[in-house]
């Protein structure tokens, strides 16, 4: 493993390589601190700005960005007390009032180490994990990708957003985009109703930065003049002591672990990472009374995570190829693009991309580290930029980026496309993560299903035969099949009348909760 | 809202019918046993209707809830915008881009209430400079213009 790291490093240590790591360090920080941008979309923005870039540097202004970028939704969740990236929401729990305490030095001082240590973590754990798991899925077949691509997609409809209804629907219209196109077995067109633009299918990059950053435009232009402009408080008050970081090692060792792992799942992500990490310091903690009145264990609780998330969610991505969250999405589209594709042969064909990739998050997490401390002030101020000239640039940067990925109007047009798929989808409730995975897995599923029925002679059984198939396949009915029972079923079972409304006149409803959303 | 509740799930239902119905034009498989082009999104499509059809009735069992309000201001200002993208789209391979794009920055910042006339001007020539300078200087993009 140190021979890889150290391959890693030669790669990367190049001057346009640090160059490009800083880059994508400071662009990070800047995506992750203003509310209303995720990684997600400054990961589709920065997309077409790699298209010039060899596949390495690429790669590593990408894991840039995306490192960068959880940090950075501490900065706005401390300073103005609004969470810069979803996840960054339970940071604002304990950063918040300890900015209201005058201690948004130190609060911001625990975010930028204990996002650093998770960071670090986390690749660790990937440089660890890699060479086992890829080994192990080098005995994939076709019917076992199928399963995995299922169980990822349940995962995904199932964890993101309100609704497992809407997320399956949101996963179900992902895979209806896949499918426009020509048949890549059979070499008809399908879904394309007659339409020659669709031949060649939905293009990957512009469908992603339609969902994310220009339907984001929408939701920001019909919000426009009804939000208040920020104020960030003034940064100010002690900072975080050698004695106090010490104090932080036990929290920070315990979040990242929770961080890799949960980042580790497909569809869970940072945000789900922050909040196990926050509630887990909290229950174990001997002052759990403390927490949310602004601790610095609280901040570094979630902010390891958070950054511990980023390694966690590059494990599938580069062992198996399937994203963990829309920003690894986002990424491997981005690999695509360049020619790469993540899987167990990653390591075969690409090695010193691997290498390069561990290198890279690691330089990125050190960056992170000088650009979190040195820029402070000056974040403070540019999180203050109005809407009105954020939401513009984001848009003249989508379309740029999507005419020049072909130097084609018709890809500014998808992007426009799923731009207003996206804002009338989250509008009303259906979340963009499973839609996007669905169109970046769908290949994996339809074409491994059918070459699993070619090699089995159209046999079904051979989904069930295999065990790592059989698994897959039951975790995947199970993820379906759990909340449905427990919101539905489980509610209309009674068990007699409850005690506490005998001879109140209360409904019967205490005993259950009448859900009509599964 | 509750409108929206109940027309979402009735499109869904078209769509996912619209798309069983283009998949009866597909050729059957050439291998015997292994299903053709048409068998996925068809499962997609009965999938679909199956989803829309809980959605359906989930939303006509809450069907109690009182209508919300609909920020028409908000509408209106994304109606301007699409219009704006869609002339854009229209326009981009016979106009000059780096003019249009101009506008749909400047337009943009309009539309959400950006009135000082330095930042409307000043800010999107910025943005085009940039743009020119890192996509087309830098990276090599060409862009549909009206200068040489």
């Amino acid at each position: 493993m140190w021979d890889h790291l150290t391959l890693g490093f030669g790669l990367a240590l190049t001057f346009q390589n640090l160059a490009i790591i800083v880059a994508g360090t400071i662009l990070g920080v800047f995506v992750g601190a203003m509310p209303g941008l995720t990684p997600s979309i400054g990961l589709a923005i920065a997309v077409p700005f790699t298209f010039a870039l060899e596949p390495i540097p690429a790669i590593l202004m990408m894991v840039a960005l995306y490192m960068a970028a959880e940090y950075g939704g501490s900065i706005t969740a401390i300073a103005v007390g609004i969470p810069g990236t979803p996840a960054a929401m339970t940071t604002t729990f304990d950063g918040w009032p300890m900015c209201k305490k005058g201690q948004a030095g130190k609060a911001l001082g625990v975010s930028i180490v204990s996002s650093t240590v998770g960071g670090v973590f986390g690749t660790l754990v990937l440089m660890v994990a890699f060479g086992p798991i890829a080994s192990f899925s080098l005995t994939f077949g076709p019917a076992e990708y199928f399963a995995l691509g299922v169980f990822g997609l349940s995962i995904v409809g199932n964890l993101v957003g309100e609704s497992l209804v809407k997320g399956f629907i949101s996963v179900i219209l992902g895979l209806l985009f896949f499918v426009v196109g020509l048949d890549v077995l059979g070499g008809y067109p399908r879904l394309t109703f007659g339409t020659t633009a669709l031949l060649d299918g939905v293009n990957l990059i512009p469908a992603m930065i339609g969902l994310f950053a220009i339907s984001e435009v929408f939701k920001l232009v019909e919000s426009s003049g009804d939000v208040a402009p920020r104020k960030a408080a003034r940064i100010s008050g002690s900072y975080l002591t050698w004695g106090e970081t010490k104090g932080l090692v036990p929290t920070m060792l315990r979040s990242s672990v929770i961080g890799t792992i949960v980042g580790a799942v497909p569809g869970a992500g940072a945000t789900v990472a922050s909040l196990i990490s926050w509630n887990t310091a909290k229950r174990i903690s001997k002052t759990p009374e403390k927490f949310g009145t602004g601790i610095i264990e609280g901040v570094s609780a979630s902010e390891t995570a958070n950054n511990a998330s980023v390694g966690g969610a590059m494990i599938p991505l580069l062992t198996l190829g399937v994203p963990g969250s829309g920003s690894t999405a986002v990424m491997l589209g981005g690999l695509m693009v360049h020619g790469v594709n993540p899987g167990p042969l990653l390591v075969i064909e690409n090695p010193e991309l691997v290498y390069a990739v561990y290198a890279g998050l690691l330089l990125s997490a050190g960056a992170m580290l000088v650009v979190g401390l040195l820029g402070i002030p000056i974040w403070v101020r540019i999180i203050t930029m109005p809407t009105r000239w954020l939401a513009p640039m984001i848009l003249g940067i989508s379309l740029v980026g999507a005419y020049a990925l072909g130097n084609s109007m018709s890809d500014v047009g998808m992007a426009t496309f799923f731009g207003v798929l996206g804002y009338v989808m989250v509008r009303f409730g259906f979340p963009l993560v499973p839609a996007v995975l669905a169109l970046v897995l769908g290949f994996m599923v339809e074409t491994n299903y059918r070459r699993a029925l070619a090699l089995s002679g159209g046999d079904h059984t051979t989904f069930v035969t295999s065990p790592i198939s059989l698994v897959l396949l039951t975790l995947a009915v199970l993820s379906f099949a759990i909340p449905v029972v427990k919101n539905h079923i489980a509610p209309a079972v009674t068990l007699g009348p409850d005690p506490r409304t005998l001879g109140t006149g209360e409904a019967s409803s205490a005993q259950g909760v009448d859900s009509t959303e599964p | 809202m509750r409108r929206a509740n109940l027309v979402i799930p009735i499109v869904l239902g078209l769509v996912s019918v619209v798309a069983w119905h283009d998949t009866s034009s597909y050729p059957g498989s050439m291998i015997p046993g292994v299903p053709g082009g048409a068998a996925f999104p068809r499962a997609l499509a009965v999938s679909l209707f199956v989803l829309a059809t809980l959605l359906l009735v989930g939303a006509l069992r809450r069907d109690g809830e009182p209508e919300t309000h609909v920020g028409w201001k908000g509408v209106g200002k994304n109606s301007a915008l699409l219009g704006m993208l869609v002339l854009f789209v229209l326009l981009g391979s016979v106009w000059d881009f780096y003019v249009l794009l101009y506008v749909i920055v400047a337009g943009t910042m309009g539309i959400m209430g950006e009135r000082s006339k330095r930042a409307l001007l000043g800010l999107p020539i910025l943005f085009v400079a940039f743009v020119y300078v890192v996509f087309h200087r830098v990276f090599g993009v060409d862009f549909p213009s009206a200068y040489p």
